[in-house]
């Protein structure tokens, strides 16, 4: 048999945009339950901001990776019985997102305070609720467009997006962390203490469904096997599971019984750093994978 | 359409007509034949599998079209309007049968020498950034004449005719023969059947 090949259609735009998408949406959804609830509001703030704007960049990646971009108006103007597409729902729900989250955003920022509402305001907080929402979709479309694709069984699991989901809120948190490293007044050690313990959960959660994925798309069938065949790279094994995954587990455990607050700060920063590289890595090697089922 | 493996030789007429009729750049082909190994040693075998574009009656590819460019026609060909595909190649990933293709770019195939008068008439409606594919070749269909690949197939291993019709030469050819599509078990419904050998 001929060594398998991983698709060569989509690269590194697209890689880009999916992880993008999953930190900003995961941006946007914690600094809204922050917001919510009234805590480190000055950072959270700025990761309300920081979510729509990345979703953003994403999607300009997308139109990057066009043939022929100056057509994608037609998005938003095919008929509506041709709604099957998952690019057309994902353009839609990229642009509502964008537009509630820096809606919701922008008058926190003293430059936009002329806007009739604020984040406090009724009005305010239903942007914030319908946006919040839809950062949860934008977080598991990307596994939605990959996962629709049959001939590729890598991608055609109903467990890939979990998988980008649990990655993206991951990856967003860790921004969320960096961030708040910026703000040492507002953010002390017992609040990084928190933010380290959710992510650490959300990274236990993460391993499991990366588990779950490898092992169900491995006994899928033989193209199946050939793509994971192809996935564990040392690049993936160390960058992704090792680096991206368990050192900075590690650290948030080590870092839980650590109360001086420059050593946090600095434990907490690097294992968001990781979390971010691991993120990355792990969607380039799960897009670069995918082998088509040969046709026979 | 109808294709004989067992009188299919493999020699790749079909390909050269095919590139013959629509000019295709280098690196593209609209129409293939897979070579593949068949039984276990001794009996081991060459097989092979033209494969075109299967005009499928559910296309993946039109399913997943986010901007309309992809269409069928309602004798059932499936087209690609260039004015309207965007180049997201998302048609190229979802076609279980690698029938379509991405023209990233129109290369020459004599290089410096730029494009040969034949090059100029046959790529006039290529467009760079779009997805490309076999279309039956519906300006011989509509002038009366057959797809370039089964006028030119030595072995006369390929029909094509009207599927909807029950007494049309493909119709009996399939229910005679026994006739089956590939990767059936996907509901695309493909409209090439292929009798095995």
């Amino acid at each position: 048999m001929d060594q398998a090949e991983g698709q060569k259609e989509w690269g590194w735009f697209i890689v880009l945009y999916v992880f993008l998408a999953g930190l900003g949406g995961g941006s946007f959804l914690f600094s809204f339950i922050l917001i919510y609830f009234d805590k480190y509001s000055a950072v959270a703030r700025i990761g309300a901001l920081v979510g729509p704007l990345v979703v953003l960049i994403g999607s300009v990646m997308l139109l990057f990776d066009l043939g022929s971009a100056t057509r994608a108006y037609r998005l938003f103007t095919t008929p509506a019985t041709l709604l099957s597409s998952w690019m057309i729902r994902g353009a839609w729900i990229l642009t509502a997102f964008i537009l509630l989250g820096l809606a919701y955003a922008l008058p926190s920022f003293a430059v936009f305070n002329w806007l009739p509402w604020n984040q406090a305001s009724g009005f305010g907080q239903g942007l914030g609720m319908a946006a919040a929402l839809l950062a949860l979709v934008v977080a598991v479309y990307p596994g939605l467009l990959l996962g629709v694709i049959k001939s590729i069984p890598l991608w055609n699991t109903s467990a890939l997006p979990p998988l980008f989901f649990l990655s993206g809120m991951d990856t967003g948190l860790a921004t969320l962390v960096l961030m708040s490293l910026a703000f040492p007044s507002v953010v002390q050690a017992d609040g990084l203490h928190l933010l380290g313990a959710i992510d650490a959960g959300l990274i236990v959660l993460l391993l499991i469904a990366l588990g779950a994925y490898i092992e169900i798309v491995r006994l899928t069938g033989v193209t199946a096997a050939a793509s994971i065949h192809l996935l564990k790279t040392p690049l993936f094994i160390g960058g992704v599971v090792i680096a991206g995954l368990l050192l900075p587990l590690a650290i948030f455990i080590c870092g839980a019984y650590v109360s001086d607050a420059a050593s946090v700060r600095l434990m907490h920063g690097t294992a968001s750093v990781l979390i971010l590289c691991g993120g990355l890595l792990l969607r380039l090697s799960v897009i670069k994978s995918g082998v088509r089922i040969a046709v026979r | 359409m109808v294709i004989d493996l067992k009188r299919c030789a493999g020699c790749n007429s079909c390909t050269v007509a095919c590139r013959a009729e629509k000019g295709t750049p280098p690196g593209i082909l609209y129409h293939r034949v897979e070579k593949y190994e068949a039984g276990k040693y001794p009996a081991a075998r060459m097989q092979f599998r033209p494969i075109p574009c299967m005009h499928c009656e559910e296309p993946a590819c039109l399913e997943v079209c986010p901007t309309g460019a992809t269409y069928k026609r309602a004798d059932g060909i499936v087209l690609v309007d260039h004015n309207k595909c965007m180049g997201c190649r998302y048609c190229v990933l979802a076609c279980p049968y690698e029938a379509r293709h991405y023209l990233r770019r129109i290369n020459n195939y004599y290089g410096i020498a730029g494009k040969t008068p034949y090059e100029m008439v046959k790529q006039k409606d290529l467009d760079k950034g779009t997805a490309v594919k076999c279309d039956f070749c519906v300006e011989r269909l509509e002038k009366g004449r057959l797809p370039a690949c089964v006028e030119t197939c030595p072995s006369q291993a390929r029909h094509f005719g009207d599927l909807d019709d029950p007494r049309s030469e493909v119709s009996e050819l399939i229910a005679v023969n026994r006739g089956t599509v590939l990767r059936e078990e996907l509901g695309t419904k493909p409209s090439v059947y292929y009798i095995n050998g």
